[in-house]
């Protein structure tokens, strides 16, 4: 197959790695219920805190004979549910907003992107979602929107950019002298330039979701027990830490490496997409 | 000059309030009665008619929404910020307890994050090559580091296996400053990892801008040393764009502290906070995300200062 | 003392690319004698810079040179930085084309003047700062007290070149490598900035190195010069003997399509007689008013309560029918504005516009899209002009889609065919994307888009500036031409004087938003009436050494006069 130099150069082997992770996750995860050796939720005391590599249990038991194997399977489920739920919320929020403030100018670009925007981003992230965890308590609806919401202005900001650059352009302006009628320009130009830092950003974005929402379970704040979060089985390891550390350690691993996966996805999109943008690293 | 601090100083005032009404709305914007949803234990059970029309008065929430709102700001600015639920001490008093100790953590991990992050980026821009890879591939690993994850390790490496570093609790530094800065070394690399990873590549990106711009050949031909060339008109100039970063970055810091205090169960601001999510205790809440957010908007307003002064150019505006 | 300054004998440059080493320049080689002035002159892609910035090695890092550099004697080229660093901006002095991006924008220039005077003389910072001030003072700077602690961005371009000269003389170099010192800067400045080197030159007995690609530069300032062209000397001579009997056949070509100011006839094969349409000569009177602009006034919008700048002050414009009307003046004269105003990108804030007779002012809408598709502009830049994203052929009709004239896209994609050939460029490559073209090719597409909807009036919004000067001659020689044939009538925008003799019959000069003269090209060319105009083609230079050796004597008497 020939591909562009450009292609070659973005396709490292450490890329490939990482997405072919992110490919076993995600079978994983939509297979959990068939795939999984055991129901995660089982709880069998006898054989509490099983290490690895035990027979029957890949990753071991955690301090309730649970199998870790297919709590991490089925909290896969949960992580990248919520995680897809909220990038997809702040996606579409945040271009909506930053479309508008762009093309209209005047008192929409001020409600818009200093009203709106910028008051999100005067918060700490975490901190946010704690105000908002408090008040609709925890569970998948509220992490959505109020990680969806805390996401949003990231891309708000690259939209509201591209639109900007782009009516400077001055090809805008001369379809303008020849009769164009400027809206269809615009937006069509638009979106074929801002597609590519959004599809980039869309990944990066899914690695900072995965990361906060698996603090907040980490603080009990997040998914509410017993569906099993790679998060709050971090929290509950803690405990062991000492003598049986794989109940910690694993669904940490896990949570590192798919975030990793999914930081380099993005500069793996970033490096094929939008190579203008390699600066900004 | 000054007409651009005031600018800037007038728009931060702005955003305050803006921000005031927002934490404000939060609690009128629940569906249905807020008193309930914060007396509600999550087992299904309504709670008594008697503790949500008392919850309702001590919120204060049968008044005016107009009266409410006012008398919010007004309890904002003169520090009355309600009383915990549960010890029923004044919130702002308890706030003050902890946050010397979390300001404390958080310039620790600071100090450190920029010290790191600075050197490296710099030091791969500069250098290229496989110390360049390495910088970059160590910056996309830090940044992916959750630090309670990493946390747990330090203290499973440092603390449990090599006994070097308490594993967490709190020390006086007006009674032992060492162990103080012992006890906080740990919890203050967790939090540094992510945020030196952050400002390393944001070094990193603006040396490699800077250096291929016009004025470092010109300092190049009036026969400065290679040394003097990269401190002077490209390391300066590159600082713009970092203090930016590590303004951010700080904001960032502080919401991490959350997690970092709760590893190394150490007794600060944030660890108040997640005890009052947990147990619901709203002026508690309330009043550390109005702290917190007030901290981060004026930290802001001093990265962009420190931005005129460091960029000439931006004072026009 | 018959040893030159600066002798380059048999320098090549290479680049590292990641397919191996590549090679920019051949064996260049000329000298350069104490006092005297070398001009490299060349087109874009020529060597001239990358060979001057190997003299000093202040290439970018990654490159290699081979051959010898001689400077009073030493060789240069196996010299470390250790060895090289006594000499940058001591004996040897650099200043750059773009002044703005060459100065370091978070540092006063006073800074940077006493960083150039301490990086080789021990002073303290007291005399230092004298020592600056002194040498603002000698390049002429206004209030040179003040200046010194101003940010680059608070200066002008002609003031932010002087003060990189400052920065140059500091120590008083032997030798001046000037990069395209007046490339970006308006005509009357450029005049005073060379002026200056000259002054300077006069002064200490430096030598000056100056690449350029104008030739009236060349003839300017150059005892010698040497002509490269793709990395290889062509020509060297000295500056008489090449102006007069140019022995290479590029050199010869290149002073060919040089526009002269005063011989116009000469230079475009179309413009023999500069007949219009239908048998009309100078003289008719004007037969139809195809635009006309009066009282026009055109304000920029303010923000808040401030009012907007005010680029127009009132003026009376009018085009006739099949006229070439050429707009001259320098940055900030407005003319790019009436442009913009003229083709509906501006509103004309007070005042009447009236295009072919119908009244645009005060009646947007449905005469805006009258105007769109009788009055067409071709734009300065064809790069960023042209969407990147439509191929060529798409480009020239996609105004007919837009106006509904031809609603069948077989039709049109053949009357872009039509046109592709119209402007000399192959119909098959109508697919082709601009990106794939050169500048040159692009701005014909520009071209051929703007006749595409047969219009009754062109803008050219300085059509040529950004291309290679023999480019520039071909393009302008079709632009004629397709006025002939055709017929529209044309605003012709440019600051370049030799430029619009060649292609206009009546020319408007414009000074801060004022039309300070205006007529018949002979007249206002040849025998201007307004100092202003006087002044501006008195700095405009003209390819010719003599007429420039005795402007340059009148310019010095009527300073000291």
């Amino acid at each position: 197959m020939k591909l562009s130099p450009r292609i070659r150069q973005a396709i490292t082997p450490l890329r490939t790695v990482m997405v072919v992770y992110l490919v076993v996750i995600i079978v994983l995860m939509a297979f959990a219920p068939l795939l999984a050796p055991y129901d995660p939720i089982a709880q069998n005391v006898a054989i509490r805190l099983q290490p690895m590599f035990s027979p029957g249990h890949l990753l071991g038991t955690d301090e309730l004979g649970r199998d870790i194997l297919s709590r991490i399977m089925f909290g896969a489920q949960v992580e990248l549910f919520i995680a897809l739920g909220a990038t997809v919320l702040a996606t579409v929020l945040g271009t909506l907003l930053g479309l508008l403030g762009g093309y209209f100018n005047g008192l929409t670009e001020v409600v818009t992107m200093r009203l709106v925007v910028d008051v999100i981003l005067a918060f700490p992230p975490i901190v946010l979602a704690l105000l908002a965890v408090t008040l609709y308590g925890p569970g998948p609806v509220t992490l959505i929107v109020a990680m969806g919401v805390l996401f949003a202005p990231i891309f708000a900001r690259i939209t509201y950019g591209q639109v900007l650059s782009t009516k400077r352009e001055e090809y805008v302006d001369a379809a303008r002298t020849f009769g164009a009628p400027t809206v269809v320009i615009l937006f069509r130009t638009v979106l074929a330039n801002v597609s590519a830092p959004i599809i980039v950003q869309f990944s990066l974005t899914m690695a900072a979701a995965i990361l906060m929402e698996s603090g907040l379970s980490y603080l009990g704040l997040g998914v509410v027990p017993p569906t099993p979060s790679w998060g709050s089985m971090v929290a509950q390891g803690q405990r062991y830490l000492t003598t049986d550390p794989h109940v910690l350690l694993v669904p940490g691993a896990v949570i590192v490496l798919t975030i990793l996966a999914f930081g380099i996805l993005g500069d793996a999109l970033r490096d094929l997409l939008d190579p203008k943008a390699k600066k900004r690293s | 000059m000054i007409l651009f601090i005031v600018k800037r100083l007038a728009m931060g005032a702005g955003l305050v309030l803006l921000v005031l009404t927002l934490i404000f709305s939060a609690l009128q914007l629940v569906p249905g009665d807020p008193a309930v949803l914060l007396l509600s234990t999550g087992d299904g059970g309504a709670p008594r008619p008697e503790a949500v029309a008392a919850l309702r008065e001590q919120l204060g929430l049968n008044q005016p929404l107009l009266t409410q709102y006012l008398s919010f700001l007004s309890g904002v600015f003169t520090g009355d910020l309600g009383e915990s639920f549960r010890t029923s001490q004044p919130v702002l008093e308890a706030i003050g307890a902890r946050l010397p100790r979390t300001l404390l953590l958080v310039a620790y991990a600071t100090v450190l994050s920029v010290i790191i992050g600075v050197a490296m980026g710099a030091i791969a821009a500069r250098r290229g090559g496989w110390v360049d890879t390495l910088v970059t591939a160590l910056s996309s690993i830090g940044v992916a580091l959750p630090v309670f994850v990493f946390g747990a390790v330090l203290i499973l490496v440092f603390s449990i296996t090599l006994g070097l570093f308490p594993a967490g609790g709190y020390v006086d530094p007006s009674k032992d400053a060492l162990g103080a800065i012992t006890s906080l070394t740990l919890p203050a690399i967790s939090l540094a990892v992510g945020f030196a990873a952050q400002i390393a590549r944001m070094t990193r990106s603006a040396v490699l801008e800077v250096q291929s711009q016009d004025w470092v050949r010109t300092a190049k031909s009036i026969g400065l040393a290679p040394m003097a060339v990269f401190r002077k008109h490209v390391l300066r100039n590159s600082l713009t764009p970092v203090v930016t970063v590590v303004g951010i970055g700080f904001g960032t810091l502080l919401g991490s502290t959350v997690l970092v205090e709760r590893v190394f169960n150490y007794p600060g601001l944030s660890s108040l906070l997640v005890d009052g999510v947990t147990t619901r205790d709203y002026p508690v809440v309330q009043g550390v995300v109005i702290v917190i957010a007030m901290l981060f908007i004026a930290i802001n307003i001093v990265v962009d200062i420190t931005y005129g002064i460091l960029d000439p150019r931006v004072r026009r505006a | 003392m018959n040893e030159p300054l600066l002798h380059v004998d048999g320098l090549s440059v290479e680049f590292q690319t990641p397919d191996g080493w590549r090679q920019v320049t051949y064996e260049v080689s000329f000298r350069v004698d104490r006092g005297k002035t070398l001009a490299l002159v060349g087109e874009s892609g020529s060597g001239k810079s990358v060979t001057a910035m190997s003299i000093l090695d202040l290439l970018p890092p990654n490159t290699r040179r081979t051959g010898r550099i001689l400077f009073d004697g030493v060789d240069l080229v196996p010299l470390r930085d250790k060895g090289l660093r006594p000499l940058r901006g001591s004996r040897i002095a650099t200043i750059f084309q773009e002044p703005m991006t060459a100065l370091n924008p978070v540092y006063t220039i006073g800074h940077q003047l006493i960083e150039a005077l301490t990086s080789h003389h021990d002073l303290d910072h007291r005399a230092a700062r004298e020592r600056a001030v002194q040498l603002l003072r000698d390049v002429h700077m206004p209030a040179p007290e003040e200046k010194v602690d101003h940010y680059p961005h608070q200066l002008s371009g002609g003031q932010r070149q002087r003060a990189m000269i400052a920065m140059a003389i500091s120590s008083e170099p032997d030798l001046l490598i000037a990069d395209e010192p007046t490339t970006a800067l308006d005509v009357t400045v450029q005049a005073e900035i060379l002026d200056l080197i000259a002054e300077i030159q006069e002064r200490m007995g430096m030598a000056v190195l100056i690449i350029t690609h104008d030739m009236g530069v060349v003839a300017d300032v150059a005892d010698e010069v040497v002509v490269m062209k793709d990395g290889r000397v062509v020509e060297s001579a000295a500056a008489s003997q090449l102006f007069r009997s140019p022995q290479e056949p590029y050199t010869q070509a290149l002073l060919a399509a040089v526009p002269h100011l005063g011989k116009a006839d000469d230079f475009l094969s179309a413009a023999r007689n500069k007949l219009r349409i239908d048998g009309v000569t100078a003289t008719t009177p004007l037969p139809e008013t195809v635009l006309r602009l009066q009282d026009a006034v055109i304000r920029y919008p303010g923000r808040w309560r401030r009012p907007g700048f005010q680029a127009i002050n009132g003026i009376d414009l009018q085009v006739a029918r099949g006229e070439i009307v050429g707009l001259v003046g320098e940055s900030g004269s407005g003319k790019s504005t009436i442009g913009k105003a003229v083709i509906g990108l501006l509103p004309v804030t007070e005042g009447v516009l009236e295009v072919r007779g119908e009244r645009i002012t005060g009646r947007p809408g449905r005469a805006l899209r009258q105007l769109r598709r009788h009055v067409t502009m071709v734009f300065q830049d064809p790069a960023s002009s042209l969407n990147p994203r439509r191929t060529i052929g798409q480009a020239i009709s996609d105004p007919l889609l837009w106006q509904g004239l031809v609603r069948d896209p077989r039709a049109r994609r053949a009357r872009a065919k039509e046109l592709l050939e119209r402007v000399q460029i192959n119909p098959d490559w109508s697919d082709r994307y601009p990106h794939e073209l050169s500048g040159g090719q692009r701005q014909r597409i520009g071209i051929a888009r703007a006749i595409a909807t047969d219009p009754v009036l062109m803008i050219a919004d300085e059509p040529t500036s950004a291309l290679d000067v023999s480019v520039q001659a071909q393009v302008l020689d079709l632009f004629l031409a397709l006025q002939r044939e055709l017929g529209f009538s044309c605003l012709f925008i440019s600051h370049d004087l030799s430029v619009v003799e060649t292609l206009s019959n009546r020319v408007v000069v414009l000074r801060h938003g004022d039309v300070v003269e205006e007529g018949e090209t002979e007249e206002v060319l040849h025998h201007p009436r307004d100092e202003y105009t006087r002044r501006l083609i008195a700095a405009a230079p003209v390819p010719d050494p003599e007429i420039q050796r005795v402007r340059r004597a009148e310019r010095l008497a009527a300073r000291r006069g």
